[in-house]
């Protein structure tokens, strides 16, 4: 700005065009999880030497990311009223479980096993919303009780067994791939799409950040802050059944201790995608990229020979490099 | 006794409906008597500021009238007809709407988008999955703003880069953008805690409210910005509105006199 008033007129026009592509860049809340992705993509290659930059390897890793990005576009809308859920891989359990088993001892038709699974899921993540909205329960607290208690209700449901051998139709949408490319990541492509859609230009995606941003202005209005506060967390339980359905296909099974530690996953891609996690700023772009750069990260790591341990150590570190990041840019 | 003195100041007492006239309002908090039959008039197309000490009453009063804590006694009439305002909601329906100083913006969204929050005009209707049409938000707050002679270079960013004058100016041209107007605009301290050049745009924003006939009662710790504004001055002492006075006819001692000086002689 000082440059810009001690140029003449002539020379003044440039810095503003400069200016206003810095102020369009700077509004990228993904720019940062944009450019670590495009670095990270290059070390690895280079690490690596080939087995990184494959399309095969590249699928590998849509594969994986796909349920973490139906998870994170989900997660996204809580975070954007200024909440968080980190009850997301026991939801997953709970629905795994009882489709689960419905869907083995072929008591739930295979086809109606999505919206059974959206509905369960649904019901579980509007437990939370209620506890959220209605009992006042702060998020963080709300969702770490659900996440024990679900977890609880999955592990004494399933004990020791392992549901296996599900109908084809729900191993076809972990497992099987059109053009080259898994079915569960069209899937989690469409729910992104929908989720950017919601998001940015629907009534709803205005309400929940105008919730996030400042909830008394919320409320100063005609938006009904609680109820739609709480979709949001019903939203995240539906999309949690869908996740769960997903996994099972993959995995053509389910055990007590399915989507254990997802929910970190999905968390850390959000906040990496730039979604800010107190609320009011959130992006769908950003937390696709974050949902891939984790993906990136953990395959370019067992690649380069880290083990499970090592990634979990850079993923929780991650977190907290990206919450400092955030704060940071908030202040200036 | 106050509505009897304003009836007085407004002079020769003509047939003309007040647009608001309230009367002998109550309010208790537990063992306190908050309000103590405050009464006020005020004229259409009138600004008039409420000024007092702290615990004088001022936003008791004012949340009386806008529906925030509805009042335990007294009367308020809009238009000379007696109205219950149990709600902000009620209050808003009515026409009165409140800045507060706190303006409650949601600051990561843009101007547009603050001016019209809860109440977007739509492109495709589905509830919560409406879409808003943005386009014309954005052309009908650009008229609002015009009409307030605000300048905001570029109404897409979020308001939280806007100067404290300019977030007022977001805040009232929410409140006032209402078809066909509103009918009482109050502002909660529209001065406080801005730089001087923004106290000079947000004193020249309310001027130009007044010169579209726009009725307002401010509320205001600063005498300087009062005598710039108001049409008359409602001092407001223990519960009660103690003293109303023409702004062209007073002074700051006067004022300053009224709200802190010894009671009886103004009884």
């Amino acid at each position: 700005m000082a440059t810009t008033s001690s140029t003449t007129a002539a020379e003044s026009v440039r810095p503003t065009v400069m200016d206003s592509v810095r102020d369009r860049l700077a509004d990228l809340p993904f720019l940062n999880v944009l450019i670590a992705s495009v670095l990270l993509y290059a070390v690895f290659t280079y690490i690596t030497g080939d087995t990184f930059n494959t399309w095969n390897n590249q699928v590998t890793i849509m594969r994986a990311a796909a349920i973490f990005l139906i998870l994170a576009v989900g997660q996204t809308l809580v975070m954007t009223t200024g909440g968080i859920d980190i009850s997301t891989g026991s939801m997953v359990g709970v629905v795994g479980a009882i489709i689960g088993s419905g869907l083995q001892a072929g008591s739930i038709d295979p086809i109606l096993a999505i919206p059974y699974a959206l509905l369960l899921g649904a019901f579980l993540g509007a437990i939370n919303g209620f506890n959220v909205t209605v009992l006042g329960v702060p998020p963080l607290l709300a969702t770490l009780g659900t996440f024990v208690a679900y977890r609880g209700f999955t592990q004494h449901y399933m004990g020791v067994n392992l549901v296996t051998g599900l109908p084809d139709v729900v191993v076809a949408i972990g497992r099987s791939t059109y053009f080259g490319v898994p079915i569960s990541v069209y899937v989690a492509i469409l729910v992104a799409i929908l989720g950017w859609f919601v998001l940015n230009r629907t009534l709803y995606g205005r309400y929940i950040t105008a919730i996030g941003s400042n909830p008394k202005a919320a409320e100063a209005t005609r938006i009904n802050v609680k109820l739609i506060t709480a979709s949001t967390y019903a939203i995240q339980g539906a999309l949690a059944g869908l996740a769960a359905l997903v996994l099972m296909g993959r995995l053509n099974s389910s055990s007590a201790a399915m989507g254990e530690g997802l929910e970190l996953h999905v968390i850390a891609a959000v906040v990496l995608g730039g979604t800010y996690l107190f609320g009011g700023r959130s992006t769908m772009v950003g937390a696709v990229l974050g949902v891939y750069l984790i993906g990136m990260l953990e395959n370019g790591l067992i690649q380069t020979g880290a083990g499970f341990f090592v990634q979990r150590m850079i993923l929780g570190a991650l977190i907290i490099a990206a919450v400092a990041l955030q704060l940071r840019q908030r202040r200036t | 006794m106050a509505t009897a003195m304003a009836e007085a100041m407004t002079g020769g007492g003509q047939e003309a409906v007040p647009l608001l006239e309230v009367k002998h309002l109550e309010k208790r908090f537990g063992g306190v008597r908050a309000l103590r039959g405050a009464s006020l008039t005020i004229q259409k197309g009138e600004t008039v500021a409420l000024v007092g000490d702290n615990g004088a009453g001022k936003s008791t009063f004012v949340k009386a009238i806008a529906g925030v804590q509805p009042p335990d006694g007294g009367d308020i009439l809009l238009h000379g007809e007696k109205v219950s305002i149990g709600s902000t909601k009620d209050a808003g329906r009515l026409g009165i709407e409140v800045v507060y100083q706190d303006l409650a913006l949601a600051n990561s969204i843009d101007v547009a988008g603050n001016v019209f929050l809860g109440d977007e005009p739509l492109k495709f209707k589905l509830g919560w999955f409406s879409v808003p049409d943005f386009k014309r938000m954005e052309r009908e707050t650009q008229a609002v703003l015009e009409r307030l002679r605000i300048k905001i270079p570029n109404p897409r960013r979020p308001v939280s880069q806007l100067s404290g004058g300019q977030r007022q100016a977001v805040a009232i041209g929410r409140s006032i953008r209402k078809e066909g107007g509103i009918s009482l605009l109050i502002l909660d301290e529209p001065t406080a805690a801005l730089g001087v050049e923004e106290v000079r745009k947000v004193l020249a924003l309310i001027r130009t409210l007044k010169e579209h006939g726009q009725t307002m009662l401010i509320i205001s710790h600063d005498l300087e910005h009062v005598f710039h504004v108001s049409d008359r001055i409602a001092v407001m002492r223990s519960g009660r509105v103690h003293a109303v006075r023409e702004t062209a006819k007073s002074t700051k001692a006067e004022i300053i006199h009224l709200i802190v000086g010894d009671i009886e002689e103004h009884g």
